[in-house]
């Protein structure tokens, strides 16, 4: 049996050790600042110790409960309510771990044991707060840097803190003998070790991850059938006779990949949980090795389950967050390409243009000037330089337009989608409000209708096309479908590859369907709300 | 060589750049038109329009206050005898939709086609 104790009194000079973040995106939670020499600041911090102990105490108590494996319990989630408690609410409220510890341990160690040992069960979570702090830990537990920190610092080495400690005050009171020291000395850490594994995560996720809570009411029917599953399928690996405890780890992962960190600590606790009690009442492959190979092998095997999950979450968040990241640059790259494009048509429309205007004035103000001259060639030299600088003219006023059409930005989608069809060279039916929507969305759709009807009058060879534009159900929906031979391949030119890219850096989705035959149907999908 | 119909018409020309007004009235006077003014943006278009009451009004699309579809309204709007309106850009007429048929305006002319005759026609055509 573990005994508790009483903690040393130090002051400590930090309020929280969650990373703070002038802006925090991910919905975490975060301890406010507290002026503590206030009447409010202290009655904050005297309700959280009491939090603190009270947590504690209960969790102190389940784990003196437990059935011991060795000469101390097997799991002490008391620590991992310690370590959560600190992170979560700021390092004074250490006195509560003192209190909690001192009050449960006192019935049954005595209070001389239970101070002495008290001091072991402050002094690791406080370390492993301080550790975590100078790591930059986030409590989220959405970095790998994260879990690694939690494993490492706050639940291994920290541990080795209280375990030392705490087996001292036990060989001095005389409960643990020279013998029993290293068996004692590696139960108590390993069941710190297990508390910081297990279950600071687990409290963490409820107390900090906004998101993660969300993924998970988001998958509350899912949930629910993962964690029926967990506590049967655990249940029943540690009770048959075969040896088939890896089969948790498909859990674990399943957790990981789809319902994020609570989904994940959830389930890393109620395995530990089974584990330990299927173990501790005779069931399961390893309640039948030595007791001193017990503790080890089963909570190895729950530490496997536990640290490749939370890994397993953190990289799939970061791989999440990295997703995101992306989809957000593209589309600004996008927008930028996009707003460069006006930029330099704009550049165009009012400098070479006019410039070019000017001359071509000037040119049939010569014209005029040369009409009584005897000098034909000059009057010929002239009128083609005239007919040649209308040509350019053209020229630069379709460059213009195809790098960003006037029309689009001045009077909407619609608009622009008209005279596109008034240009083609075969009858277009238009049904398009005249609606604005966002420019990034009106520029997308715009440039899908224009490639799609360039890609119709190149290869179609149909007779009509409809056009139509859509606004339902937070989605523009784009369509341009003929009724020409068909047999477009996309994945064939750049054209309609460049138009998909356009239209998924929106987030959204773009479909041709080009039977042989029967025409060919573009459809852009774009979030629009 | 000035093959035009027009003969004492009075036109206004509004527009931003000094330099395209400078030259309009060049080439529109060498055609027998007569530019009885010219002005720089929509305010002063519609004062010109008030004072000096001219036959046609050349007005720019893109102007530095108000379009020029807005000009072309007010100027049907709120004159006794509406000027003719001839509205003209740099860009294409198909860069502006059917805004040019509905803003009350005679006809477009791309600046770089602007001639008495290309008036004439727009003219006549009305």
């Amino acid at each position: 049996m573990r005994p508790l104790g009483l903690a040393a009194r130090r002051a400590w000079p930090e309020a929280g050790l969650l990373r703070r973040r002038p802006s925090d995106q991910h919905g975490h939670a975060r301890p406010r600042t507290t002026n503590e020499t206030s009447p409010e600041g202290a009655l904050e911090l005297v309700v959280k110790i009491v939090t603190l102990a009270i947590a504690y105490f209960i969790t102190a108590r389940f784990g003196l409960s437990l059935a011991s494996v060795s000469s101390v319990s097997a799991v002490w989630p008391a620590t991992g309510v310690a370590v959560a408690g600190l992170l979560l609410l700021g390092v004074r409220a250490w006195p509560g771990i003192a209190i909690g510890g001192f009050l449960a341990g006192l019935p049954c160690c005595g209070a001389v044991a239970a101070a002495g040992v008290t001091v072991a069960q402050v002094s690791a979570p406080v370390a492993a707060a301080a550790l975590l702090k100078a790591w930059d830990f986030d409590a989220a537990l959405a970095r790998l840097r994260d879990v690694l920190a939690l494993v490492v610092l706050a639940g291994a080495a920290s541990m080795v803190l209280s375990a030392t400690i705490g087996t001292a005050v036990l060989a001095a009171r005389g409960v643990v003998t020279g013998d029993d020291w290293p068996l004692a000395w590696s139960s108590w850490w390993i069941g710190d070790a297990m508390g910081t594994i297990v279950v600071t995560p687990l409290l963490l996720a409820v107390g900090t991850a906004a998101r993660s809570r969300a993924n998970l009411l988001r998958h509350r029917a899912e949930a629910v059938v993962l964690l029926v599953a967990t506590v049967l399928a655990t249940r029943l690996f540690f009770s048959g006779g075969l040896p088939l405890a890896f089969l948790i780890f498909p859990l674990g992962l399943w957790a990981a990949l789809r319902l994020g960190l609570l989904g994940v600590t959830v389930v890393n606790a109620l395995v530990t949980g089974v584990t330990v009690w299927a173990t501790v009442h005779g069931y399961g492959p390893f309640a039948q090795m030595p007791p001193a190979r017990t503790l080890v092998v089963l909570q190895s095997f729950n530490a496997s389950v536990a640290i490749t999950s939370l890994v397993l979450a953190a990289v799939t968040e970061e791989r999440r967050r990295a997703l995101e990241e992306v989809r957000a640059s593209r589309a600004r790259i996008v927008e930028a390409a996009d707003a460069e494009r006006r930029r330099v048509e704009r550049n165009l429309h009012d400098g070479a243009q006019q410039r070019l205007v000017s001359v071509s004035l000037s040119l049939r103000l010569a014209e005029m000037q040369l009409g009584s001259s005897p000098n034909p060639e000059l009057q010929t030299t002239l009128a083609e330089a005239s007919k040649e600088l209308q040509r350019a003219l053209a020229e630069l006023r379709e460059l213009a337009r195809g790098l960003h059409p006037a029309l689009l930005t001045q009077q909407g989608l619609g608009a622009a989608v008209e005279s596109l069809a008034e240009q083609a060279p075969l009858p277009v039916e238009v049904v398009a409000p005249p609606e604005r929507y966002p420019v990034a969305i009106e520029t997308t759709a715009y440039f899908v209708v224009c490639e799609a009807l360039a890609n119709v009058a190149r290869y179609a060879r149909a007779s009509a096309v409809t056009v139509s534009v859509q606004h339902a159900d937070g989605q523009l929906i784009v369509q341009v479908a003929d009724d020409g031979i068909g047999g477009a391949d996309p994945t064939s030119g750049s054209g309609l590859r460049g138009l998909a890219d356009r239209v998924a850096a929106l987030d959204g989705q773009l479909q041709i369907s080009s039977p042989p035959g029967q025409g060919t149907r573009v459809r852009a999908e774009l979030p629009c709300s | 060589m000035c093959d035009h119909p027009a003969v004492a018409v009075t036109v206004l020309i509004v527009d931003d750049h000094p330099g395209f007004r400078a030259l309009a009235r060049m080439v529109l006077e060498a055609e027998g038109y007569v530019v009885v003014g010219e002005a720089a943006d929509g305010a002063s278009a519609l004062v010109a329009a008030a004072t000096l009451k001219p036959e046609v009004v050349l007005v720019d699309i893109q102007l530095p206050d108000r379009d020029g579809f807005e000009v072309a309204w007010q100027l049907r709007e709120h004159a006794a005898a509406p000027p003719q309106i001839v509205l003209i850009s740099s860009r294409d007429a198909c860069d502006y939709g059917q805004r040019l048929n509905t803003c009350g305006a005679q006809g477009f002319v791309c600046k770089g086609e602007l001639s008495g005759n290309a008036l004439a026609e727009l003219l006549r055509g009305g």
